[in-house]
């Protein structure tokens, strides 16, 4: 070709079959760690993110349980399903009525924290009230009682934190009764099939047993 | 274009419709011969370029992993000295000062009945104070004699969470 009076001819040969091999490979192994570099960011992200979620949620369940707990009198039972706490002694005469009575569940199948609590209509007089709020006496499990309010349309449930896949107390009396102090293993859901186990101390300034 | 100065090649059509691609050379300084590949110093930068990139990157990840590993310890510093507080709180007056100095090592804290707490706590170590002390109410003025009880959760570096509460000396 000619151009401006001045012939250049290049021969521009392609790549061998060789070379395309190499860069092909070089791409290839370049392009997968990348993937593979990327991929672990994001999960640990991920999971970071899931960690931080779920000491969130650890951190609202501490604060209510201890909001209940700093002035509660007793919790009368406690196990996997939660904590019956006796919250005052509204009535002074030292036992336990259902109004008086708070219960920190944990539901198994929704995987959340619930505080139910006993309230009757508002359209009752004081008379029907004080006959309906009768006493949770000691013989009684006071979660089957709150189920048997339940039924009766009595109980105001409202979550308290939700993905939380395991629930466990430990009293430091021989009954919860007569515990000041409990231990409460909480697990907290992270990712999917995985949960972190949270130790949460609460003790009763103000116990004393119910009569 | 017939005629002009050239510079480059792809421009250069003069004496043809259709362009020899074939025969053209790429750079624009109308090098003669085959396509020059990179120099070393030209694969150097490139190289170095790329190095700082994924530095950076790298580096950027590590500090958000450090960060939300400590403000998960100090969540986990903050459940542990809360914890302890709220036991403590159970005790009476004169059983407080016991607690003066007492310390769980880090990795084996325990509740106060001897709960283990879990692993995810294992970074983490707790000390009790209990010291006498005063404070005088702002309005009557009145001294009112007690003790500060400060609960400390802390890692290998600082601590971590420490919080102290003012318990008054029980009237006789």
């Amino acid at each position: 070709m000619s151009c401006g009076g001045r012939t250049t001819r290049v021969q521009r040969r392609g790549m061998t079959t060789v070379e395309l091999l190499i860069a092909v490979t070089i791409t290839v192994v370049i392009g997968l760690s990348m993937t593979t570099v990327l991929t672990s960011v994001a999960r640990g992200l991920s999971s970071t993110n899931g960690e931080r979620s779920a000491m969130q949620r650890a951190n609202v369940l501490s604060h209510r349980m201890l909001s209940y707990t700093e002035t509660a009198l007793a919790v009368i039972a406690a196990d996997e399903r939660g904590l019956a706490i006796w919250l005052h002694d509204e009535s002074g005469e030292g036992k336990v009525n259902l109004l008086e009575l708070r219960a920190l569940c944990f539901d198994d199948d929704e995987q959340m924290m619930v505080m139910r609590r006993v309230e009757f209509p508002e359209a009752w007089t004081d008379e029907e009230q004080a006959a309906a709020n009768t006493v949770v006496t000691s013989v009684e499990d006071p979660f089957t009682v709150m189920d048997q309010q339940e039924a009766l349309g009595y109980v105001t449930t409202v979550p308290i934190v939700d993905g939380v896949s395991g629930f466990a107390v430990e009293s430091s009396g021989a009954s919860a009764v007569e515990s000041p102090r409990f231990a409460v293993h909480v697990d907290v859901v992270i990712e999917m099939d995985h949960s972190e186990e949270v130790l949460l101390a609460v003790g009763l300034p103000m116990h004393m047993e119910p009569q | 274009m017939a005629g002009a100065a050239c510079v480059g090649v792809a421009w250069c059509y003069a004496d043809s419709d259709v362009p020899d691609m074939g025969t053209v050379s790429i750079h624009p300084g109308g090098a003669r011969g085959l396509a020059r590949g990179f120099t070393l110093a030209e694969a150097l930068i490139a190289s170095a370029v790329l190095a700082v990139i994924v530095v950076a990157v790298a580096a950027s990840v590590s500090t958000a992993q450090k960060v939300a590993w400590e403000s998960r310890k100090r969540m986990l510093a903050t459940f542990a000295a809360d914890g302890m507080l709220s036991e403590l709180m159970t005790l009476g007056y004169y059983d407080l000062r016991d607690r003066d100095g007492q310390t769980d090592a880090i990795g084996s804290m325990e509740t106060m009945d001897g709960v283990v707490y879990p692993k995810a706590f294992w970074a983490l170590g707790r000390s009790v104070s209990v010291t006498d002390t005063s404070v005088t109410e702002p309005g009557s003025g009145t001294v009112v004699d007690g003790v500060d009880v400060r609960v400390a959760v802390y890692d290998e570096h600082k601590d971590l969470s420490v919080l102290t509460v003012f318990v008054a000396e029980p009237a006789e």
